[in-house]
């Protein structure tokens, strides 16, 4: 391959030796010329878990990119219908206590905050009471109402004091649904089908880790490859950026950078395109070493020698000599990268910094599980989920280990 | 050699310092009430004083007056002199300022407070931690040692395990059992920590009810004598060190494996070989120290993971190790604690990767450091 390429230039001054090309024709004639790429590709279908890999990621994009279109449920759609018994429980506070004056009004929204957290209510009776200043209040709750004013301290600290016309039909959607034919895997806690939502979270990991990974190639490449084609003090400022980049931690950095973020009030829906810079940012450090080190290699090879002496430009160096053999190398490492960064990324849904709910992803739904009820009683909702990305991971990892076998040219097999 | 330590001792510092800027950019962009809250009931009964209370904002510039001079006058032109206090965060009189003057005081602040924070870390002081209401320094030496012995334990189980496992996968290459090794250690890289370690609550700790769900030994219970509640810790520590090991084994495995194959290739080997040496006296004595060496050098590699502790595990048992302690302080914005934990992994990654790179020289005798 590498040889084509430098006698590239003297074949098109047109000394081609006659008896070379005839001995080539007969040659031909009695052995197959395999390309050095069809080579890899033979040696990679041949390898069984590759091929495994292969088709596991085939079935995996196809089942987050297609099949949503098949579900009658939406990402965030939640089910409204009641399974078995129906049961209304319209909870609604009436007047409870003559307002105070100095009291800051705030006019609650229907989640923002649950009028019956810190409240202790019993739900068929409609009577409750809660605690204000040492004075234990009491309230009645009586259907058909649908509006609640909340009333907040000096600190801020909201406090149920007045509520009137509040309604929150709490048991009419299918919350934590049976697996049946209408929800394979059941819904979760707020209703949502959970096959659907898994379909959408493998949107998110493989989208988000194919754009990180580019973006980290490309970062990494540049970097590296001029730290290992200029060496000197360019390779010495690169890398020892580089070096600090290896030591920052990384768990804590993203923890830090998402609380950053939700200082800066992000969209949630934006948040992820946030999360893919960082990624990156912290990520291209590990590429830029494989192609410093790889072009460094490269660089004192023979065939380089020879392109200086043909002086050809230095671009034409780095982008036609230089890349194409750093490509295997490369492949390889963005391949088992990928693995890495939908680990990373699920970690971080699970903590609860990366993909917030309502949105899918599945590490945003194995969370679930931090309920000791959910990871007892409901393994529909978080272990399909964590199947999923361990069989993406896995994928990767095949297909990753797969491609290097097949680009080692010592490989036996 | 000693020329080459010290090269490499100055390029750590340098790297630290690097590191430890970035961080102290990144903490300072954090989100900083929580100090107000944490302080508010001591400050109320008196346990500290405002003065107290600024000079720790101080530090981590959450509340920093600026002195600044205003230029001229936008209007007529004419020199206006004077001394202008801002507060950095609220932008309380910060009117008189432009975007740029804005920049440079915003900068100003960052690097007085990093300045101060430097002179106190060389002094070995990382301030006071708000949560932990200890020093940092304290809370970090206190918990490390639960999270050590937690991946001590982990780290021999894992070498005991996988290096026999990775030596029969490499000597029955492409066999069953190799493709077997094989699935089995990439299922362990691919598993997600908090994954495995969920479902090990779920299936031994609640559904089957061996082990005791979370935490590090039986609050609920007194007890009798050390050993005693020695049991009960290592009851506790089951679950955590066996997810550990599944989720290290498998790279330690390919590893041995890879290095392995690499020596079996090695003409040595053949010469042993073709000398008539049995197949166990080749494998064992020929080929197997010298797959150790690499492994050698790896252990020094996995120091910051030791010490730093496992944060997602930790997380998951809620083990009051070093890992747990971190991510708690990391969501309440305990800025102190954040940024010495921090620094403390930073500097165990360059200790390691500095470590790791000498031994490789002391093993192996056929490298030779130069420069």
């Amino acid at each position: 391959m590498e040889e084509n390429k430098i006698l590239t230039p003297e074949m098109e001054e047109g000394e081609v030796n006659n008896e070379v090309v005839e001995e080539e024709e007969s040659l031909s004639d009695r052995v197959k010329v395999v390309s050095p790429g069809r080579l890899v590709a033979k040696r990679f279908f041949r390898s069984r878990l590759s091929m495994i890999g292969l088709i596991t990621l085939i079935v995996l994009f196809a089942f987050s990119f297609i099949g949503p279109i098949f579900s009658p449920w939406e990402e965030t759609e939640v089910d409204y219908s009641i399974p078995e018994k129906k049961r209304e429980n319209y909870l609604t506070t009436n007047y409870v206590e003559q307002l105070d004056p100095n009291d800051l009004f705030v006019n609650g929204d229907l989640f923002a905050c649950n009028p019956l957290s810190g409240v202790d209510y019993d739900e068929d009776t409609g009577i409750g009471n809660y605690y204000r200043d040492g004075k234990q209040i009491w309230f009645k709750v009586e259907p058909g109402a649908n509006k609640a004013v909340f009333v907040s301290d000096e600190n801020g600290n909201k406090i149920m004091h007045y509520v009137i016309e509040y309604s929150w039909d709490r048991k009419t959607f299918n919350q934590l649904g049976k697996v049946e034919a209408k929800h394979w895997l059941g819904t979760d806690e707020y209703g949502m089908d959970v096959f659907t939502r898994l379909m959408y979270g493998g949107r998110i990991s493989l989208t988000l880790g194919f754009v990180v990974i580019i973006l980290e190639t490309i970062f990494g490449v540049i970097l590296g490859g001029l730290a290992g084609y200029f060496g000197k003090w360019v390779d010495q400022v690169i890398m020892r950026i580089v070096d600090i980049f290896n030591c920052v931690p990384q768990f804590p950095i993203l923890l830090i950078l998402s609380a950053v973020l939700d200082s800066m009030d992000i969209e949630a829906n934006m948040k992820i395109y946030y999360l893919m810079g960082i990624m990156t940012i912290l990520g291209w450090a590990g590429i830029a070493r494989v192609v410093r080190g790889q072009i460094l290699f490269l660089r004192e090879q023979e065939y380089m020698v020879a392109a200086e002496a043909l002086g050809l430009s230095v671009p034409r160096k780095i982008f036609r000599h230089l890349l194409p053999n750093v490509l295997p190398q490369l492949i390889v490492q963005m391949t088992l990268g990928l693995g890495g960064l939908i680990l990373t990324e699920s970690t971080l849904s699970y903590l609860g910094i990366g993909i917030p709910i309502p949105g899918a992803a599945w590490g945003t739904m194995i969370s679930a599980a931090q309920k000791p009820e959910i990871l007892q009683g409901y393994p529909n909702l978080w272990v399909p989920a964590g199947i999923l990305i361990v069989l993406a991971v896995l994928a990767f990892n095949f297909v990753g280990d797969g491609l290097r076998d097949a680009f080692d040219p010592k490989a036996s097999r | 050699m000693v020329k080459y330590i010290i090269k490499r001792l100055l390029l750590s510092l340098l790297i630290l310092f690097g590191v430890s800027l970035l961080i102290y950019v990144l903490v300072r962009l954090m989100p900083m009430d929580y100090v107000d809250k944490q302080f508010q009931a001591q400050l109320a009964q008196g346990t500290i004083t405002q003065a107290d209370l600024d000079a720790i904002k101080d530090l981590y510039g959450l509340r920093i007056r600026y002195e600044v001079y205003c230029g001229a006058v936008p209007d007529d032109g004419t020199l206006f002199y004077g001394i202008f206090k801002w507060d950095y965060n609220t932008e309380i009189g910060a009117d008189c300022l432009n975007g740029g003057q804005k920049a440079l005081c915003a900068l100003a602040s960052y690097a007085e407070g990093y300045g101060r924070w430097l002179g106190n870390a060389v002094q070995g002081d990382l301030g006071q931690s708000f949560k932990y209401a200890d020093s940092v320094v304290n809370v970090i030496s206190s918990s490390m040692w639960i999270s050590f012995a937690i991946s001590l334990i982990g780290t021999l189980l894992q070498f005991v395990i996988a290096i026999p496992l990775g030596v029969q996968a490499a000597t029955h290459q492409y066999g069953a059992f190799d493709y077997t090794v094989t699935v089995i250690a990439m299922m362990g890289i691919s598993l997600p920590t908090f994954f495995l370690g969920v479902l090990m609550l779920g299936v031994f700790s609640l559904n089957l009810g061996w082990f005791p769900y979370q935490g590090l030994e039986d609050a609920t219970r007194i007890f009798d004598n050390g050993f005693e509640r020695f049991l009960d810790m290592a009851h506790h520590l089951v679950l955590p060190i066996v997810t550990l090991v599944i989720l290290s084994i498998g790279g330690l495995m390919r590893y041995t494996r890879t290095n392995m194959l690499e020596v079996l290739n090695a003409d040595y080997i053949r010469t042993a070989r073709a000398k008539g040496c049995s197949e166990r006296t080749v494998i064992y004595r020929h080929a197997f120290r010298n797959t150790l060496i690499p492994v050698v050098t790896m252990i020094a590699g996995l120091i910051p993971g030791m010490f730093g502790g496992a944060m997602i595990t930790e997380q998951v048992f809620s083990l009051p190790g070093i890992g747990n302690k971190a991510y708690q302080a990391l969501t309440v914005g305990d800025v102190p604690f954040v940024m010495g934990y921090n620094m403390f992994i930073a500097i165990l990654t360059v200790i390691g990767t500095l470590l790791s790179d000498l031994m490789y020289a002391v093993v192996d005798p056929r490298v030779k450091i130069t420069k």
